[in-house]
């Protein structure tokens, strides 16, 4: 019966200690947090988008001219190292809305930006530790909420929310247990880097492994079914299959409860819309609307007509590509100008590239590294710029 | 759906299953059913892939009704091939078949999961337009620019496609990639009436379900029981990263590991009963393994060498040793002479041209490596798992031949995966986390397999009495399939 005991309190204070480790528990801190301070969210002020008090709550009505909001506190100073956690309440926020902590100090004063983790059941937590800029003096703090990057187009992504409480707490061990269970339990978004890598993918700073806890717990209570009561072949065998299928379930129920979030974000923007609807709702939609623009504008160029695309960012050019096909494109990166008779007659598409400027007078482009490219001037319009080539290069 | 689109998925499903049944002979229970169309549908939709290759400048408004109708003849000569010559052979396979104890029902827990994920992933498919990078960037873009563009025009390097005359050339910045992908997809557009990505990107999950229904049909063959075989499924089915290259579909990385899975998994069947037809198929698919992507070339490299090495008599394993070697040696040669597309990448990236670097410590790479198998959330706990079973049964694992060339299989491209990026510029990918989980991916079905045979023999709710054998007859071909020998595997 002691031996029971025993191997039952090995295997509890086992559990424990990991979670302590795991979930970054500060043991000298209190249970609950020594100092709290909650602001409601009417304490806020719009800084960017529209929004209005109500009790309070600040809701958010609309997101300003580049499709975000921003709320901030300002005025008084806090000392960064008296608040470890942040917590923060809000009702309807879209998940196809990323939300961020913002905060300046007097050493910088712009606004710096910070991930969060996105607020389940409208409320989360996060360890205010995990941001290197958080020290010293906080002069104003604040939340930013903009559509999620490389996933939902901008002008599509905002649906009013309020902002019902910001709670900044000090260390405590139900602070870090509430983190733990935002970073672990949490909706993280799909990204460009999902494909590759689950972990990595999420904006927001992360904590330790829940994988690595769930191994070592599994492993540590076998190891006390050993040691202790002695399991031995088909006994440990039974525990150790059971202990890893058990372990597996929770990982796959965890990971099916987070891809039913991130479809739930796909839902909210396709759902009920026909194919013709819903291609344009692409990350890039505007990127995607000039490209149209450029293949109606060369709809009856021949189709051997080559197509030479440069953007200001790789991604960009990449995209712009398959936006503009069927047209026989061809990304200057890789393929380069060629001769000045090899693109006599094509066409160029520039998108936001500053280093290739029209000179009027002269009726050509000039390179910042001083080529020149006489061409036609079939379209230009803010970032989006459509040539012709007419003749040859000259340094 | 449009009848095309629903001709789409039926043809190369009977095309494929239908040279698997004439390889292998006519199904005649479930998991030979389902070994035959998981199978089926990779083989036939790279077959299809691969007719639609030979039709460059080939308009597209007729191209499918044709392919279609080849295709089609095709495979209602293979399946009468099968049934006329190929019934009642083949499979000379031990189904071991356990009765399933009052926890039986607990079975149903992971056919809920998979389920469950499986409309998830589904209906991510068919809502989303084409997200990730390398799929609008490189088989995609093709694909589009065929299908939108009205006629196959190839694809040529940029110098070609700057001098070009009449004839369309096209380009990109993965011109020289393996085209097998980008014509699956043009299939698909075609049998969809046009570039409509969710469609287009919708046999991903096809080839999700043919993974998982190959894996099972081929287990169950191989003597494993049928409750470890679904848990083997589970297991493979759940994993996150495959689950996300399904949901976000148009990566290469899922097709290649289909294949790879198919090569390992007819392989241990020639390896255990030696059936003919199993051999002609592992051989197939390790052949269009770097029609995939170029990876392929190093997978063909190392299952090859092991492959030729275990056809040899044991008395002349050295020489056979010798052969493969020297095989490998001979294609590397080759392709240095004619200047394959694939062996130019592999330069470019041990050289570091294609904007990879070196690792500047070792420790940083071996640490994402760990990283991305161990406490990400990839694998959940696939890799624990894997190096336990093989460290708990590695008496199993020496005493057997079959088990043995898997593991080494496995080992050779552990070695590979490890020397490319500790010791080449690759290692950029390796920290960034962009490139090693996909290349791991391609290696999880061998991983799987190896477990699951290691783990068939483990009966943790029964007593051996209620276990029975089943041993379907066996051609002349394969030799006898029985209990006794099967143990030996």
């Amino acid at each position: 019966m002691l031996k029971r005991i025993a191997g039952g309190l090995l295997i509890a204070l086992w559990w424990l200690l990991l979670l302590a480790i795991f979930c970054e528990i500060p043991l000298r801190a209190p249970l609950r947090p020594a100092q709290h301070r909650a602001l409601p969210g009417s304490a806020f002020d719009e800084k960017v988008g529209r929004s209005h008090s109500l009790d309070d709550e600040l809701t958010i009505d609309a997101s300003g001219p580049d499709h975000s909001a921003l709320q901030v506190r300002e005025g008084e100073s806090i000392n960064a190292e008296d608040w470890r956690i942040l917590r923060y309440s809000v009702s309807g926020l879209p998940r196809t809305l990323e939300m961020n902590l913002v905060y300046r100090t007097p050493d910088h004063p712009d606004w710096q930006a910070v991930s969060l983790p996105w607020p389940v059941n409208g409320s989360a937590s996060f360890d205010l530790n995990r941001v290197p800029g958080w020290r010293g003096e906080i002069t104003g703090m604040g939340l930013l909420e903009f559509p999620t990057a490389q996933l939902v187009p901008p002008e599509v992504g905002f649906r009013p929310f309020s902002v019902d409480r910001i709670e900044l707490q000090s260390a405590s061990w139900e602070g870090a247990l509430s983190v733990k269970r935002s970073d672990w339990f949490g909706y993280w978004p799909w990204a460009l880097m999902s494909i590759s890598a689950l972990g990595p993918d999420a904006a927001a700073p992360r904590g330790r492994s829940l994988v690595l806890m769930l191994a070592l717990g599994a492993v540590g209570t076998i190891g006390v079914l050993v040691l202790v009561f002695g399991w031995r072949n088909r006994r440990l065998m039974l525990a150790s299959i059971g202990s890893a299928m058990l372990v597996w379930i929770v990982l796959d129920l965890r990971w099916l409860a987070n891809l039913a979030a991130r479809h739930a974000g796909t839902r909210l923007l396709y759902t009920d819309k026909s194919w013709d609807e819903r291609a344009p709702l692409v990350a890039d939609s505007r990127l995607y609307a000039d490209a149209l623009r450029v293949r109606e504008l060369l709809v009856d160029a021949p189709r051997q007509a080559k197509v030479f695309v440069d953007a200001a960012t790789d991604y960009e050019r990449a995209r712009l590509v398959y936006h503009l096909l069927p047209l026989n494109t061809g990304p200057v990166n890789v393929t380069g100008y060629g001769t000045a008779s090899q693109r006599e007659g094509s066409y160029l598409v520039l998108h936001g590239l500053k280093d290739m400027n029209y000179d009027a007078q002269r009726h050509g482009l000039v390179s910042l590294q001083g080529s020149f490219y006489p061409v036609d001037v079939l379209f230009e319009d803010g970032d989006l710029r459509v040539y012709r080539f007419s003749g040859g290069a000259r340094q | 759906m449009t009848l095309a689109y629903l001709i789409a998925w039926i043809v190369p499903l009977a095309l494929g299953s239908g040279l698997w049944a004439c390889a292998c002979g006519l199904p005649t229970r479930g998991a030979s059913w389902l070994a035959a169309l998981g199978g089926g549908f990779l083989l036939g939709n790279f077959i299809l892939a691969l007719m639609l290759g030979l039709c460059h400048g080939a308009v597209i408004a007729t191209l499918f009704g044709r392919v279609a109708i080849v295709a089609a003849t095709l495979a209602i000569g293979a399946w009468f091939a099968a049934w006329r010559w190929r019934r009642g052979m083949g499979q000379g396979a031990l189904y071991v078949d356990v009765k399933m104890s009052r926890w039986g029902w607990l079975m149903l827990v992971p056919l809920v999961l998979l389920a469950l994920r499986a409309v998830l992933m589904l209906d991510e498919i068919l809502l989303r337009p084409l997200f990730p990078w390398d799929a609008w960037w490189a088989w995609s873009a093709q694909a589009k620019a065929w299908m939108q563009g009205g006629v196959l025009d190839p694809f040529v390097d940029p110098a070609r496609w700057l001098e070009q005359g009449q004839t369309v050339l096209r380009t990109g910045t993965a011109y020289n990639y393996p085209p097998l992908l980008a014509s699956l997809e043009l299939w698909y557009a075609m049998g969809a009436g046009g570039w409509i990505e969710p469609l287009v990107n919708l046999p991903w999950f096809g080839l999700w379900l043919a993974l998982l229904s190959v894996s099972y049909g081929q287990w169950r063959a191989l003597g494993v029981p049928r409750p470890h075989a679904w848990i083997g499924v589970y297991a493979l089915g759940s994993l996150p990263l495959i689950n996300v290259h399904v949901a976000l579909a148009g990566y290469a990385d899922l097709w290649i590991t289909a294949a790879f899975a198919c090569v390992v998994l007819t392989w241990v069947r020639w390896l255990k009963y030696r059936e003919r037809g199993q051999l002609i198929l592992a051989m197939t698919f390790l052949v269009l393994m770097p029609l995939v992507k170029f990876e392929g070339v190093v997978w063909l490299l190392c299952l090859g060498t092991l492959m030729i090495f275990a056809a040899v008599p044991p008395r002349s394993r050295t020489w056979g040793l010798v052969a493969a070697v020297g095989a490998s040696t001979l294609l590397v040669a080759v392709s240095y002479a004619a200047d394959l597309a694939w062996l130019r990448l592999a330069r470019d990236l041990l050289s570091g041209a294609n904007g990879g670097r070196v690792a500047s410590r070792s420790f940083d790479v071996l640490r994402a490596l760990a990283d991305g198998l161990f406490l990400q959330y990839n694998w959940h706990l696939f890799w624990f798992l894997s190096f336990g079973v093989i460290a708990w049964r590695w008496r199993r694992l020496w005493h057997s031949m079959p088990l043995r060339l898997l593991a080494g299989v496995l080992a050779l491209a552990v070695l590979f995966v490890l020397c490319l990026f500790l010791f080449t510029p690759a290692a950029k990918w390796a920290e960034s986390y962009t490139a090693v989980n996909r290349l791991v991916l391609q290696l999880v079905p061998l991983a799987t397999t190896l477990c699951v045979l290691l783990l068939r023999d483990v009966r943790w709710n029964l007593s051996p009495a209620e276990t029975s054998v089943s041993a379907v007859p066996v051609p002349a071909d394969t030799g006898p399939a029985t209990p006794e020998s099967s143990a030996a595997a």
